[in-house]
């Protein structure tokens, strides 16, 4: 094929590794240097002594100390914001706290148009071109999810329909009316989507031209993507961004659907054990750990996303040399030591997932029972199966055995009825600690 | 073969389980004809022959109750030990294994409710001793 290439950006998306920790030290040092403006680092910097001259290669950022989601509450609103660039900001996006001060993250017009980029590069990665018609079925308003991808899109050359969140009808009418190719939407909608054109008697894969749907924002497992594929007819891509790395664009499946390519040219990727706050080993889960590299008005370094996830290791068939990192699945905060081993939820969640006789809800609890700390798991039975006690011995002896592979401490794993644990709601407790502190 | 429908629900091991699962039956118009629980430390099953399976199913199941329909089969003998042994003789004659069992008797009469591992054998031992079995309409009747 000739005219036409599979790159939004081929220079700076094929480039050597090589090349891309030349461009992060240089960008990170400019980035300190910028960022040492603002009343945070210089005050943060000055204290320990580091500034620019601290790096000398990619490795130097251990140097730098960690920003947490409490750092920029406690500065709220402005006081990351870099000297001399706050009448040069043109937009902000606040994302609300449940305590204290919601966070605040600044844009200069570089910054949105950086924004824009890399998400028109996203896009283009999963295919959509400027023939396309991408309809943003998200939220508007201080929600990055909707103003990222209007711009993103609109750079791309796309008809944009900024149809926001809600009004399923609506949404439809949109859908056949404008001819709408790809859609944007939290994968929870997606499905109340698909329910709304079930009940218009309306064939989704006949009757529109719908091809790909772009998903994020909320967790969601590879096995709720495929259900959303089968249901459409379409692709689903799963979209990474947080408000606090301006939002939408930070990572994009590419169409191998095997990880997100985390865009280096425009940030440092670290994970790290949320605990040593030191790298893991390449394909182990850590707190995923972002530094800006092109923002002006608000360079945020080393931030602590709280997001855990992990480095895909090996080369992808894509051609791009970005990183990949494995979909989000649970935040750090979850994280809990039992007999000094670091355990996360979604280690004992991808266990259970792989028995079809139990569902997906589950509750582990902590306790001390005489000197030893015992974890228990308790899990729903989704069907009863079997009015047998053998199966059923059976069955909780091997999830344990299962677990025990995976978190290398045996567990106390406990079949309960359906709907007898709280549902989750992306919010609920499911670990419960009741070791004395 | 006469068999009967019977349900088996999960049960957890926890103070008033038993009521809470029952009182979902307070509304409907159905009779239990006959029960048994067995449990381990950590969970029970509850084993149910009612006057209208389905229905009873259906209930449990909107109230997210694990349910789990089987075939058991129903002999009514005389409620003298002896007979009593006798017809467990019977079926391991023709090497049916008995998993459970459970009974109740009326006036003269035992109905033993046995869950075999093998219908056809049970079938043969049935015939061949001219055992007396009942049916769902026959258990409602007693
Ligand atoms: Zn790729």
């Amino acid at each position: 094929m000739h005219g036409e290439t599979i790159y939004y950006q081929p220079a700076i998306e094929t480039m050597s590794r090589e090349e891309i920790e030349k461009l992060q030290v240089k960008r990170l040092k400019e980035t300190i240097t910028q960022a040492t403006k603002s009343p945070f680092y210089r005050a943060e910097y000055s204290k320990i002594g580091v500034d620019a001259s601290t790096i000398t290669s990619i490795n130097d950022i251990r140097k730098l100390p960690f920003t947490t989601k409490a750092d920029l509450r406690d500065s709220y609103p402005f006081g990351l914001v870099v000297d001399g660039m706050k009448d040069k900001v043109v937009r902000l996006h606040s994302s609300s706290g449940t305590t204290g001060h919601p966070t605040v993250i600044c844009h200069s017009q570089h910054d949105l148009d950086q924004w824009a980029m890399r998400v028109a590069r996203s896009l283009y990665m999963v295919g959509v071109r400027e023939t396309d018609v991408f309809q943003n079925s998200s939220g508007y308003g201080m929600f990055t999810g909707g103003l990222g991808f209007q711009y993103g899109a609109e750079k791309l050359g796309a008809l944009t329909v900024p149809a926001a969140a809600g009004n399923t009808p609506r949404q439809i009418k949109f859908i056949q009316d404008f001819d709408t190719t790809v859609i944007h939407a939290i994968p929870s909608y997606t499905s109340r989507l698909y329910e709304g054109f079930v009940e218009m008697g309306i064939d989704v894969k006949k009757e529109t031209n719908l091809k790909i749907l772009l998903i994020g924002a909320e967790p969601h497992t590879d096995e709720q993507r495929k259900k959303i594929e089968a249901n459409f007819g379409a692709k689903a891509y799963n979209s990474f961004g947080l408000s606090e790395m301006s939002g939408p664009g930070v990572a994009f499946e590419c169409t191998y659907q095997d990880g997100l390519h985390i865009w280096e040219d425009c940030y440092i990727v670290e994970i790290v054990n949320p605990e040593t706050l030191e790298p893991v080993a390449d394909g182990e889960i850590g707190e995923l750990v972002l530094t800006t590299l092109d923002r002006d008005a608000m360079p945020i370094i080393r931030y602590r996303t709280r997001d855990l996830t992990r480095f895909i290791v090996g080369d992808c068939a894509c051609g791009r040399t970005h990183r990949r990192i494995d979909r989000v699945k649970g935040r750090s905060d979850d994280m809990f030591i039992v007999k000094g081993v670091n355990i996360f939820p979604m280690q004992i969640e991808k266990v259970l997932m792989e028995f079809e006789q139990i569902g997906t809800n589950y509750l582990i609890t902590i306790a001390n029972v005489g000197s030893n700390d015992e974890i228990k798991i308790e899990v729903e039975l989704n069907t009863m199966f079997t009015d047998d006690y053998s199966k059923l011995e059976k069955l909780g002896k091997e999830i344990t055995r299962k677990l025990r592979d995976e978190i290398l401490i045996t567990p106390k794993v406990l079949l309960v009825g359906k709907n007898s644990l709280p549902q989750q709601d992306g919010k609920a407790v499911r670990v419960s600690d009741l070791r004395d502190k | 073969m006469k068999t009967v429908k019977q349900l088996s629900l999960f049960l957890e091991n926890k103070f008033g389980r038993l009521n809470e699962i029952l009182e979902v039956l307070s509304g409907a118009n159905v009779s239990i004809i006959a029960s048994s629980v067995a449990d381990t430390t950590e969970y029970g099953i509850l084993r149910l022959i009612t006057s209208d399976t389905d229905t009873v199913a259906q209930i449990f199941r909107d109230a997210n109750v694990n349910v789990f329909i089987s075939e058991v089969v129903a002999v009514s003998c005389k409620a003298d030990a002896v007979s009593f042994a006798a017809q467990l003789k019977n079926f391991a004659n023709e090497g049916v294994v008995i998993e459970y069992m459970y009974s109740f008797s009326r006036e003269q009469e035992t109905v033993m409710i046995l869950k075999v591992n093998d219908i056809k054998a049970a079938e043969r031992a049935v015939e061949k001793y001219n055992i007396t079995l009942m049916s769902e309409q026959q258990l409602i009747k007693l």
